[in-house]
């Protein structure tokens, strides 16, 4: 019945959906989830939500801006089905910052990770190249946690709701993230310095 | 000893929560006599604002890259929606 509700508004065609907000609804997950198959999937699980939804949808404010309302909620799906299947714990143990911090905690060497070159230098695209690359290499909870709360700015009472995990947890997810992301923004940009 | 290990621990969790009073002390001691962590605590910050920027940029252009849907995955999405109106 929705179906035909639809059918008669006349306004929704999956062709044209595709076509029009395809490439930005994926590229958008993508950004978000990192993992192609996972953003093909919230992609069409977006799309299907949609169909159902557009019997309600007033048609007024922009279609674009409707569909990447349900993505997002498509995306905070996704990432609580996978990180409920990583086990807590997983990612534990505390070696890898024995390669950032010496055994008396001091720096092993000078932290800076920026380049220290005009202000505008942070929106040239190798620099968010380098930004997506390390964000890849980071375990998926602690890249996701960084996602929602320095992307998103969500804090980190929506965060632990959302992903069902405790604030000390979540705290020290995001500081693993960060020391990690700064260690490896540090090799990438350093050779574009160097350059 | 309050190490740096330490104050870059605190410097993260100052953006995720509220410090206590004694947490801001020894942060705000340590920065003041460390030459590394107020750099990397400068870095962070400029990187925060930097990040906003680019999530912005997201939102109205998620594809700097030219990233599009891959051909079989348009596909498959629409042999799934079509199931649906049909």
């Amino acid at each position: 019945m929705q179906d035909r509700e639809a059918n008669s508004r006349g306004a929704v065609s999956p062709e044209n959906w595709l076509e029009q907000h395809g490439n930005f609804l994926f590229s958008y997950a993508l950004s978000r989830l990192r993992d192609a198959n996972a953003a093909e999937e919230a992609v069409q699980e977006t799309f299907l939500a949609g169909l159902k939804a557009a019997a309600q949808y007033s048609g007024k404010g922009e279609e674009r801006a409707w569909l990447l309302g349900i993505l997002k909620r498509k995306i905070v799906d996704s990432v609580r089905r996978r990180n409920r299947q990583a086990a807590i714990g997983s990612e534990s143990g505390e070696t890898w910052l024995d390669s950032i911090f010496d055994v008396k905690g001091h720096w092993r060497s000078d932290p800076r990770f920026l380049a220290t070159q005009p202000s505008d230098s942070l929106e040239r695209q190798e620099v968010w190249a380098a930004f997506r690359e390390c964000l890849g290499k980071l375990p998926t909870r602690q890249a996701d946690v960084f996602v929602f709360r320095e992307l998103d700015d969500w804090d980190s009472e929506k965060i632990c709701k959302e992903l069902e995990i405790s604030p000390s947890n979540l705290w020290v997810l995001l500081h693993r993230a960060r020391l990690q992301l700064a260690k490896c923004l540090q090799g990438r940009l350093h050779i574009e310095r160097s350059r | 000893m309050f190490s740096c290990k330490q104050a870059a621990r605190l410097l993260s969790e100052s953006r995720d929560r509220r410090l206590s009073i004694g947490e801001r002390l020894r942060l705000t001691f340590h920065l003041g006599i460390c030459r590394f962590c107020r750099r990397f605590a400068a870095d962070w910050t400029r990187f925060h604002a930097a990040l906003r920027a680019y999530s912005r940029r997201l939102e109205s252009d998620p594809a700097p890259d030219g990233i599009s849907l891959p051909a079989e995955a348009r596909l498959r999405i629409l042999r799934a929606l079509k199931g649906e109106t049909e």
